[in-house]
């Protein structure tokens, strides 16, 4: 089914389109929010409250720009609620913060030694200021492009670029550091 | 930089960086730098699913859903083939509305036929006859107005009367089905396939007849049922008991029966699970075709004959998909529809 024939069969009501929309971007949506919300309940809320928003303005439900697109940036604004409503209660708690929510799909194909070098990446990566990181991470781990993160993040592309250029610098001094 | 590792970069920004690679070895060993990193992070995707249940929250959305449903009184439409008239498709995760619809609707096609049957003396003498399918990708319960449950699996339909027999109760079915039979000594339960009947008096059972296999296969989970040949056959019938599998092979017009030792091989679909033992991948990615509604393609045609067993439980395509090639050392890669799937050897050395 191709997206467009997916998100016009959602509009008018198809049950079917809608679930395997829910199947195919949940999880990732999920490890998304989960980087914002810091934590796996509230990013489950999050995730769900955009797909159950969807599927309740259907009929009015547009695109701009693309599915991804569209759905990571409602997922972030969605968190970013969550997160303005969390603030008025208390400091989130830090405990999900260490914890590792990725485990690499094809990690078990990997040696040890490349596996540690993947490790080394992403835990320079985690250290870094909030937009770098998540500008590494919608690229690196969500294979979004510039343009879609810039979307996302409501950012220009222009910037996006140099979020990364400066990411990609950041992680390698950090390494390089590591070595000695 | 980030433009040119991410392929996103002009001709001309090309060229620039090539020459500043040139420029110094220095740059060009940042560059290597750049690239191992670019390359390692883009080794953990995303997958999160041991914190992320996909079915299990799928679950908890389809209840807020079904919430705004119950206020307003309808229910979540489970695909745009339904009500298609005579003919209805179930899904099988919305099956608690859909169990109470299509008992509904045979009783009330029956009481149409009642009452249409006072006011119009029937001239035939066939019976009307209901279809219920599947399509592909599908699978949904049913319960017949004798009591007895039926699972019908993807792709297959079932065809029975509006009302059966005083004598017997009779199905054809195309594709495969697993069948709780009510138990009534007076009533045989028989079940056609194109091939072979097989007759049952009150117990469970798999019937299995695709039109590309070439067995009618018949395994019983608990009871005693009659198997036979349509035709004339040299085998009479065999009778099969619990654990049993029975087999009517089209081509060679003879009837097998043997003690199956795991019987989720062949029950396994009734709960969403895919079980294979040694089967080649050409009879695995049929299975996958009709589980799913996908395609399945090998770079190589000896991918066919390669041999699979495996477990495969998940919701998701992808992840079973992975289980496949990781068992045999296989890539493969999916378009973003998750449709079309294509398997493939990791670069032969």
């Amino acid at each position: 089914m191709e997206i467009r024939e997916q998100v016009r069969r959602i509009q008018n009501g198809d049950g079917k389109a809608f679930e395997k929309l829910f199947f195919t971007y949940y999880q990732r949506l999920c490890g998304f929010a989960v980087k914002i919300v810091k934590s796996p309940d509230l990013a489950r809320d999050c995730v769900q409250e955009v797909f159950l928003k969807i599927w309740r303005n259907r009929d009015q439900w547009e695109i701009n720009h693309s599915l991804s697109t569209y759905l990571y940036q409602s997922v972030r604004n969605q968190a970013l609620n969550i997160l303005e409503k969390q603030k008025n209660k208390r400091e989130y708690t830090q405990k999900y913060y260490e914890q590792d929510f990725h485990k690499g799909r094809d990690e078990d194909r990997l040696s040890d030694q490349q596996r540690s070098r993947v490790k080394a990446v992403w835990e320079a990566a985690e250290t870094m200021p909030g937009r770098r990181k998540m500008v590494f991470e919608l690229h690196r781990r969500h294979g979004l492009s510039y343009k879609e993160i810039a979307c996302v993040m409501d950012i220009s592309r222009k910037t996006v670029e140099n979020h990364m250029g400066m990411a990609l610098q950041d992680i390698r001094d950090k390494l390089a550091c590591q070595k000695g | 930089m980030a433009r040119y590792l991410a392929g996103e970069c002009s001709r001309t920004e090309r060229v620039q960086i090539k020459n500043w690679i040139t420029f110094d070895p220095n740059n060009r060993e940042l560059m290597n730098e750049y690239k191992e990193i670019w390359e390692s992070s883009e080794k953990e995707k995303v997958s999160a699913e041991v914190l992320f249940d996909v079915e299990k929250d799928w679950r908890q959305l389809r209840s807020k859903i079904d919430q705004d449903y119950r206020e307003l009184n309808t229910s979540f439409p489970s695909g745009q083939h339904q009500n298609r008239a005579r003919s209805i498709n179930l899904r099988r995760r919305f099956v608690p509305f859909l169990r109470v619809a299509a008992i509904i609707l045979v009783t009330s096609l029956a009481s149409v036929l009642a009452y249409q049957n006072l006011y119009h003396q029937p001239e035939a003498v066939t019976p009307a006859l209901r279809e219920i399918s599947m399509e592909k990708g599908q699978r949904g319960n049913i319960t017949l107005s004798d009591g007895t449950k039926v699972i019908l699996n993807a792709d297959s339909k079932i065809i029975l009367p509006e009302v059966f027999q005083s004598d017997k109760r009779e199905v054809t079915l195309r594709g495969e089905a697993f069948f709780e039979v009510t138990h009534n000594p007076d009533r045989p339960f028989i079940i056609n396939t194109g091939q072979a009947v097989v007759e049952v008096l009150g117990t469970s059972l798999d019937v299995r007849s695709y039109p590309d296999d070439e067995s009618v296969q018949v395994v019983v989970s608990d009871g005693r049922v009659s198997l036979s040949a349509k035709r004339e056959c040299a085998d009479k019938n065999a009778i099969l008991t619990t654990g049993d599998m029975g087999q009517f092979w089209v081509k060679e017009n003879r009837i097998t029966s043997k003690r199956v030792d795991d019987l989720e091989l062949y029950l396994g679909w009734k709960n969403g699970l895919l079980k294979f033992r040694e089967a080649p991948m050409a009879e695995v990615a049929t299975e996958l075709e009709r589980r799913y509604d996908i395609e399945v393609y090998f770079a190589d045609p000896e991918l066919k004959d390669l041999r699979l067993t495996a477990e495969l439980k998940s919701r998701t395509i992808r992840s079973n998909m992975e289980v496949i090639a990781t068992s045999l050392g296989l890539e493969f890669k999916m378009d973003q529809q998750e449709h079309e799937i294509t398997f493939y050897y990791n670069n032969k050395d």
